[in-house]
């Protein structure tokens, strides 16, 4: 188990700042995900603490050792790669076998350790197997395998379950994580995927433009997102954003776009007292926030109308989209429910669970 | 009604391929056949003018050509040139391939584009100043001459297959080789290179056959030192023709065998090779 | 353990490809200034265009020129067309296409002088095309298509074995380019109802005229080198620009005249290549 903590770490490409000015300190035996839509510098990042990539500028230390400049067989790691890179012209057992052999273990150990890797992954019935006569799963697990059975002190993986079909990704987001609880491995886990980041990491930090944008629990940022960023990527179907104006009245702060007014609940007073009722502000809204009347378990809501644009019965949810002045309002209500398109719809907004923005900054205010 | 009549203009359809592959097939293998034959044919059949297809057979012509005129040292001459030229080509085109299907730098461009364009220069009208640079530093008229010139031929093309061929190995391959333990010319050594042989081997082939087959600078360069079609040139005008038809047959007998096994390469290679 | 500065890091690929560059400068490089050189002086030493006036008041130039432009124009384009029929012919996939495709291909691996004397085999006095004719008593007496003031029917057969001989290596580029167009298309056409000849002029032919481009531009450089096959076939009775190179230098040993046709040679090749490549240039972008 090792800490892994990056300083200031920089990976320009040319004058493409992919990761820029990155500080970060994962626990030992963590499970940290890298969360972020593509293109956003998850995967070089991943790529610098593997040694793939050359840092710009920044230091990585694993526990108190300064690794930055250590080329990546020097650093006792291992990855998990997104196409696997299973190497063709070996069989499963050769594969697995490979990295103790360069790390000079006895024939003996070597036996050992790799019949330990294929019992825990269930794939001891390959072992003679070539790459190609093995499906998309079972060359995961081979994978998975290699890349547990060196004992590494930090387990890299880059979107390794993005090639599977959806079935076996969640079979496989339970196992990775049992299996990670098990050897307790400081793993960095990199995915676009926020239901795998939710599901998978200890923590998670959300990356856009190169930059962490938050770094916290799933927790933290599904309730507390520091940015608009933030609380629109993680969630689904994503945050409602509204431009709103404040205004003060009967000495009441409310938040008020066309068609809708939106009071602030007492205890978020303070937060607001301060506000300039000169700039505009950005609401978020949630959409399993909003509630159908009569399904409201507070009573602290605000009450809007509009008409049914379109409704997605996915039977076990119901997402409606509700025309409303300044766009659509989604809503999101657990059950199969019969909604009609086209008919009046009146929702209440969860007044405590609503956040704001500065429209400027996309900082978060609550 | 209809379903008579689909099989019907699928049967024309089919005599048509037919039809057109025979005559393909009788356009491209009939010189090569018809060489063979005379190869073996023996000298009074071949002047019998109504004789078509001679009956009498010797290897006659074979002795003469290999002891006669000495065709057994230009042959061995040709594959000592091909076989330096390979291994010249190979020592400096691997890592100039690899630079170039690995690292992204400035003047990589560049650097294709010159191969590219030497690849497109008439290089026979380097043979005339080589010549007289050999003979100033004393290897005109040797082998290493021949297989120098043959190497700058053959090594621009060769370091742009080699390019895509180790393009064609995933670079995960050798990162997953770097991440368990080995370095970058290790992880080349263990995974890429036996992951590529198939295409490396393909292209030693290529290589071999462009300086097997290579006439005009291998002529201008060598007097005594001759490879085999330097050779055929220079005495195939003075011999009589049953000799030539021969020698023909055996400067095309490795090429036939040898682009049977390049057979699957075939399109990459030379469409590589030419676009 | 090695670890590395990143200035090392970016050495790597320069490093890597230094050898071959210094050779193809050494091998290559060197020897274009050289020729440079000997085609602008003279014999006493002095610099100028000596040599190029010589050239061209020997009437052999003029006619190794002619000759070259006349191979040229009866050689090129009736290969291209013949090439991409083949090549339209194969990519049909026929059952055991891959054979003929190999068939197709074995020229390509063939000297030219071994191709030279196949078409010898064939077209020669006592060869197979005069036994067969007489045989079947289409004629008296051999036909001969080689020798002194048979230059013209020497040079229809010159045409055709470079016809047989690479036809291949137009067929292959096409082909190549043929491959690689994406099935969607034209399955997208049958859907739009396009028909086979709609299918060509409007997929098949804008997607594959770069390769027609260069496939054009290789073989017409290629038609300027041409050497074996005419020498063998017709000895000096045809002079040819790369012929005249071989002769200047391998029997009258004027080192100088054989690097001034060596250089008009490659002035030929580079200004054609350049021609093409601005044109090509626009016609990238439409792609």
């Amino acid at each position: 188990m090792v800490k892994v903590r990056l300083e200031g770490l920089k990976k320009y490409f040319d004058k493409v700042k992919a990761v820029n000015d990155i500080d970060l300190e994962i626990i030992p035996g963590e499970f940290v995900v890298l969360l972020g839509p593509s293109g956003c510098g998850k995967t070089t990042l991943l790529r610098c603490i593997s040694g793939l990539e050359r840092v710009t500028e920044g230091r990585i230390f694993f526990d108190n050792d300064n690794i930055t400049y250590l080329s990546p067989k020097d650093r006792n790691i291992s990855m998990v790669f997104q196409n696997y890179a299973v190497w063709p012209h070996m069989t499963v057992k050769n594969n697995i076998a490979f990295p103790l052999r360069i790390k000079k273990y006895s024939q003996h150990q070597i036996q050992e350790k790799v019949i330990w890797a294929v019992n825990l992954l269930g794939i001891d019935n390959l072992l003679d197997r070539y790459p190609a006569q093995l499906s998309g799963g079972q060359r995961q697990r081979v994978a998975v395998a290699r890349a547990i059975v060196m004992e590494p002190r930090v387990l890299l993986m880059d979107e390794p379950l993005s090639n599977l079909d959806a079935l076996l990704r969640v079979r496989m987001r339970a196992e990775i994580k049992k299996l990670q609880e098990k050897l307790k491995v400081t793993t960095i886990y990199v995915t676009h995927d926020q239901v795998e980041a939710m599901t998978m990491g200890d923590r998670i930090a959300v990356l856009e433009q190169g930059i962490i944008q938050q770094f916290g629990s799933s927790d933290d940022i599904y309730h507390n997102p520091v940015n608009t960023f933030v609380a629109g990527f993680v969630g689904s179907p994503q945050m409602n954003f509204i431009e709103v104006e404040m205004v003060h009245k009967n000495e009441m702060f409310c938040l008020r776009a066309k068609g809708l007014e939106v009071p602030i609940v007492d205890n978020l007073k303070d937060k607001v007292s301060k506000l300039s009722s000169k700039r505009n502000y950005i609401l978020g809204i949630r959409p399993e926030h909003i509630y159908l009347t009569g399904r409201a378990q507070t009573d602290k809501v605000a009450t809007t109308k509009g008409k049914v644009y379109f409704a997605e019965l996915l039977r076990s949810d119901t997402v409606i989209h509700l025309e409303k002045e300044f766009g659509l309002l989604v809503i999101k209500s657990p059950g199969d429910l019969k909604i009609e398109e086209g008919k009046e719809l009146e929702v209440l907004i969860d007044l405590s669970r609503i956040h704001l923005f500065e429209k400027d900054t996309s900082k978060t205010i609550f | 009604m209809k379903s008579q009549r689909i099989p019907i203009a699928l049967k024309i359809k089919q005599l048509v391929t037919i039809i057109i592959v025979g005559f393909i097939v009788i356009w491209f293998l009939a010189p090569l056949v018809l060489i063979t034959i005379s190869a073996f044919a023996s000298p009074g059949d071949y002047y019998q003018i109504d004789k078509v297809i001679p009956t009498h057979f010797t290897l006659n012509q074979f002795k003469s050509l290999f002891f006669g005129l000495e065709a057994w040292k230009a042959i061995l001459t040709s594959i000592k040139v091909a076989g330096i030229t390979i291994l010249l080509s190979f020592i400096m085109g691997l890592p100039a391939g690899y630079a170039l299907s690995r690292y992204i730098f400035p003047g990589k461009n560049f650097l294709k584009l010159l191969c590219l364009a030497t690849k497109m220069f008439p290089l026979m009208v380097l043979a005339v100043p080589l010549l007289i640079i050999f003979m100033k530093v004393g290897v005109s008229d040797t082998i290493w001459g021949t297989s120098l010139a043959h190497t700058a031929m053959v090594l621009p093309i060769i370091i742009l297959i080699f390019s895509s061929i180790l393009s064609g190995v995933s670079v995960d391959y050798e990162e997953a080789a770097m991440i368990f333990g080995l370095s970058r010319i290790h992880a080349f050594f263990r995974i890429t290179l036996p992951l590529a042989l198939p295409g490396l081997a393909a292209s030693a082939i290529f290589a071999f056959m462009m300086s097997w087959n290579e006439v005009f600078v291998a002529t201008i360069l060598t007097l005594t030192n001759r490879t085999l079609p330097a050779h055929i040139l220079k005495t195939a005008m003075a011999s009589p023709d049953y000799l030539k038809f021969t020698a023909g047959f055996i400067m095309a007998v490795p090429a036939m065998v040898f682009i049977f096994f390049v057979r699957k390469h075939l399109v990459t290679m030379w469409g590589i090779s030419l676009k | 353990m090695i670890s590395f500065s990143r200035r090392e890091k970016n050495w790597i690929p320069y490093l890597l490809f230094l050898p071959a560059l210094i050779y193809l400068a050494g091998f290559i490089g060197y020897p274009l200034v050289k020729t440079l050189q000997l085609a602008f002086t003279s014999e006493e030493g002095k610099v100028g265009i000596e040599n190029f006036i010589t050239l061209t008041r020997d009437s052999t130039f003029w006619k190794a020129l002619k000759n070259t432009l006349y191979l040229l124009i009866a050689i090129v384009p009736l290969q291209v067309i013949l090439a991409f029929l083949l090549a339209l012919f194969v990519n049909g996939r026929f059952k055991g296409y891959m054979t003929v495709l190999y068939i197709i291909c074995i020229p390509l691996a063939l000297s030219d002088v071994s191709a030279a004397l196949m078409s010898y085999n064939i077209f020669t006095s006592h060869g197979f095309l005069n036994k067969l004719l007489m045989k079947f008593g289409f004629i008296d007496a051999p036909i001969y298509f080689f020798g002194l003031g048979l230059s013209s029917r020497a040079f229809w057969v010159i045409v055709l074995t470079e016809l047989w001989r690479a036809t291949p290596l137009v067929f292959i580029i096409l082909l190549a380019s043929l491959q690689v167009i994406s099935k969607d298309y034209f399955e997208a056409a049958d859907v739009f109802g396009f028909s086979s000849w709609q299918k060509f002029i409007h997929i098949t032919l804008p997607l594959t005229m770069p390769s027609l481009q260069s496939a054009l531009l290789i073989r017409t450089l290629f038609a300027f080198q041409i050497f074996a096959v005419v020498w063998l076939l017709s000895g000096r009775d045809i002079p040819i620009l790369a012929g005249e190179v071989y002769y200047q230098q391998a029997e009258l040993i004027n080192f100088r005249l054989a690097a001034t046709y060596g250089f008009i040679i490659a002035l030929i090749c580079i200004l054609l290549s350049w021609v093409y490549l601005t044109f090509l240039k626009t016609k990238h972008l439409e792609v």
